[in-house]
């Protein structure tokens, strides 16, 4: 797996990961679903129901701060390859775009890889090619989610605003293709992992 | 007269079947390859007896007091709503021979890990883990507690192990 798809996967977590309220929105139980697959048939399923990841998390204040966020210390994001975003610089990008409608927040293209990120619609879509691959890393993330994470101050994430949006949502959250892995991570209200869009 | 002594000497093994039947058997059956077969049954009622009037100290087994933490309360946490939750498969792995799957059906949390050379699966009851990780949280372990949980998973095989010829199995009858 490459070291994009690690990082994109890394920075998806702590928006997994969090707390879950219980559904007002539907009658049925939602479910979070992870699906790792590899090379050579290694693949990874993963059904929880989100009231177990937020109980979990409620219970581990090690992982969750203090009004549910995250703190990603000095460094902000790591963007890869030594580089690194301030949660702050982030969330002013942010507010920028959130103004310009759909269009792209940032590209960036050296020797070897082209990173775009831009706002499409209703999503924040990641796309990372690599010249000597065929199939970059593409992410697409909820515009409502990436807003609700941002909500916070300082060098914050908040994680229990980000669910909060989470708790609405059925289909994909992330979804993570290169070369050698795809990772996928929807929410739905099956218990089995064949569903989502 | 002789009928009613035969009734009442027969009552008496009936009597104990019945209760070692209605209270629970844990039976711990080992089959090896080039070895006996040994069977071990263990009335729960006994182990349960046991521990209760073992003195205070000799009944619980004290723990170090760097288990407790965060860990467990976020595990104890998910057993909790795990409980709760619907039946269904948690975790699937499948990497090249070996396979692991994890369900949760009714009371149960069921693993199975299949590999190229060995099969191991394992039934722990929610009941069981949850008292478990309470006791080991509190610092102290009641193993008659513990044992006592197992009732929850009566006619349940808790372990079931084959490695080549070897086969070794835990039931709750």
């Amino acid at each position: 797996m490459k070291p994009s798809l690690i990082a994109v996967a890394v920075l998806a977590a702590p928006v997994l990961a969090a707390p879950l309220h219980s559904q007002p929105a539907s009658s049925g139980t939602a479910w979070l679903h992870v699906r790792v697959e590899e090379g050579a048939g290694k693949k990874v399923h993963v059904n929880l129901p989100l009231a177990v990841v937020e109980a979990v998390l409620e219970a581990a204040p090690e992982a969750i701060g203090p009004r549910g966020r995250v703190h990603l210390g000095h460094e902000g994001l790591t963007l890869g390859r030594g580089r690194h975003m301030s949660v702050a610089d982030l969330r002013r990008a942010w507010s920028e775009l959130k103004a310009a409608g759909d269009t792209e927040i940032v590209t960036v293209e050296d020797d070897d890889e082209a990173v775009r990120v831009a706002r499409k619609g209703d999503l924040v879509q990641v796309r990372v090619q690599r010249q000597d691959e065929r199939e970059g890393v593409h992410v697409d993330v909820p515009v409502a989610l990436v807003d609700a994470l941002l909500s916070a101050e300082g060098e914050g994430l908040d994680v229990r605003a980000g669910l909060a949006e989470l708790r609405k949502l059925r289909g994909d959250v992330v979804r993570v293709h290169d070369e050698d892995a795809t990772v996928r991570v929807w929410i739905d209200e099956n218990a089995g992992s064949s569903g989502g869009r | 007269m002789l009928l009613k002594i035969g009734v009442l000497l027969a009552a008496i093994p009936l009597s104990l079947i019945g209760v070692v039947a209605g209270t629970g058997l844990l039976v711990v059956d080992v089959k090896e390859s080039d070895g006996p077969r040994i069977v071990v049954p263990v009335p729960l009622l006994l182990v349960e007896a046991a521990a209760r009037f073992a003195p205070d100290h000799a009944r619980h087994v004290r723990l170090d007091r760097h288990l407790e933490g965060p860990h467990l309360e976020a595990a104890a946490a998910a057993l909790d709503a795990l409980a709760e939750a619907p039946d269904c498969e948690l975790v699937r792995v499948d990497d090249g021979e070996t396979h692991v799957r994890v369900w949760k059906r009714g009371e149960l949390l069921e693993v199975r890990v299949e590999g190229p050379d060995e099969d191991v699966s394992a039934t722990v009851p929610l009941a069981l883990a949850r008292r478990a990780v309470g006791q080991v949280r509190d610092g102290r372990v009641y193993p008659g507690d513990l044992v006592a949980a197992l009732r929850a998973a009566r006619l349940t095989r808790l372990v079931d192990v084959r490695d080549g010829d070897d086969h070794v199995t835990v039931t709750v009858w």
